[in-house]
């Protein structure tokens, strides 16, 4: 799976999650900081990680778990690629 | 011919179990599957099982009553009807049942628990007080009592039945705990939240934290109130306070439609940072439907939020053996509640209001 493709699924899944509260997080930039747009809150964050997780197949240790890694898309993309994310 | 359904062996270990749970009563029909009682050592809870349809004849044990492993618990016949072999058990309740009248002190203590006499054992000639409070202690009765966990009928009104998933019946058994065991209160208190709000938000840069860590910090200032008043962390057991070594954190997590209960284990020996990480990776486990058994039980006491529906106010059920439960809320322009369901068998009013005057400031504050 490509880079884009991978983007684009994360993407979509932030935007389902944040319509489940409510919030329409289809303007999302991939750069753009997901915690700070007030999109998804802290649940849905962490259901965002656990999909990820299962989606990518890769086991995150919690410390990992933080705004440098997550933060946007675009992070969350290299971080997969980073850790041989299998899909 | 009637069948005796027998206490199975649940460890290697113990010859004697505790009879926690019946789901059905006498004259009740049974499936194959369903689910007849539910027996307990101090190291697990077994449930039992149908393994053949029929009827419930007559049950011999009574709730909280100590069994041998191998003894009878119940009788299943083909039909409702059915005849009773002549000396089916070695059941203490059907040997020596009396035909005599009971002693005038007997009288009130059988009218006191609500209790049959010719249900009674008389170990002499005539049914004594001490026979029924015997008899009241086997079965964990208290003043006029009803059986416990016994079945509903169906209701009238046409429809259809499903069977509970596992999760669902957790549910079952932790509300049915609350009903018939514990005695439960609910006090809140209004604070205002921008103190907790401040100091989760420092938090979070400092770790570099994804989401805001306000509800886990909350859970955690629960878990060092706990250990500073031990009667927070403890439940009823034999009619004695029961107070528990660890402080064990259940926090609800929601996963899907389902709500578990991930559990951080001796919590009191976390600091913030540690006990942030350790529930974050127990929830992101509960999403993913991943927790082991021993993540997700033995809570002693537990937080729940409903803040993210928007809900002020809610009142949760106790999970099972466990006395003290908070209640976050969704905060309105002025001001926020925050709110406990306690057991008041073992926590007064106090005890609670104390607790939330102390959780709802962050430390140091």
């Amino acid at each position: 799976m490509n880079q884009e493709n991978m983007a684009q699924m994360i993407r979509a899944k932030v935007i389902e999650l944040a319509a489940e509260i409510g919030q329409n997080a289809s303007a999302l930039a991939n750069d753009q900081m997901i915690p700070g747009t007030g999109y998804l809150d802290s649940p849905a964050i962490m259901g965002l990680i656990a999909w990820y997780e299962m989606t990518f197949d890769l086991d995150i240790p919690q410390e990992d778990v933080t705004i440098d890694n997550f933060g946007s898309v675009r992070q969350m993309v290299d971080y997969a690629q980073k850790h041989g994310a299998k899909t | 011919m009637p069948t005796p359904v027998v206490i199975p062996r649940i460890n290697n270990n113990d010859d004697v179990v505790k009879l926690s749970r019946l789901f059905l009563e006498p004259g009740a029909p049974v499936k194959r599957g369903d689910l007849l009682a539910e027996i307990e050592t101090d190291k697990a809870n077994f449930e039992i099982e149908a393994e053949s349809e029929g009827f419930i004849l007559r049950i011999e044990r009574g709730i909280g009553e100590i069994c041998d492993v191998g003894s009878t618990l119940l009788w299943l016949g083909a039909s409702v009807d059915e005849p009773m072999p002549d000396a089916p058990t070695k059941t203490p309740s059907a040997i020596g049942v009396t035909t005599q009248t009971p002693s005038l002190k007997a009288l009130l203590l059988l009218k006191h628990y609500g209790v049959d006499a010719s249900a009674v054992p008389a170990t002499g000639d005539r049914l004594s007080a001490d026979d029924v409070e015997a008899y009241a202690r086997s079965r964990s009765l208290s003043s006029n009592s009803q059986p416990q966990n016994v079945q509903s009928p169906p209701p009238s009104e046409a429809g259809r039945t499903q069977a509970l998933s596992p999760q669902e019946r957790g549910m079952l058994r932790t509300v049915t705990w609350h009903r018939d065991e514990a005695v439960a209160g609910y006090i809140e208190l209004p604070y205002d939240p921008k103190e907790w709000e401040q100091f989760a938000a420092t938090f979070q840069q400092q770790h570099r934290l994804m989401m805001s860590p306000l509800l886990s910090l909350m859970a955690w200032q629960l878990t060092r109130v706990a250990a500073r008043y031990p009667k927070l962390n403890a439940t009823i057991a034999n009619q004695q306070l029961y107070l528990y070594d660890n402080v064990n954190l259940g926090f609800t997590v929601q996963s899907g439609e389902l709500l578990l209960m991930p559990v951080v284990r001796a919590a009191q020996a976390l600091d913030a940072p540690a006990f942030v990480e350790t529930l974050g990776g127990l929830q992101r486990q509960a999403m993913k439907l991943a927790l082991k058994p021993e993540e997700a039980s033995g809570a002693t006491v537990a937080f729940t939020s409903m803040a993210r529906w928007g809900v002020s106010r809610h009142t949760p059920i106790l999970p099972p053996h466990t006395a003290f439960m908070v209640a976050h809320s969704a905060p309105t322009p002025t001001q926020a509640i925050l709110g406990a369901t306690y057991d008041h068998r073992v926590l007064t009013g106090f005890d609670v209001a104390r607790a939330l005057r102390e959780i709802v400031k962050p430390p140091d504050a």
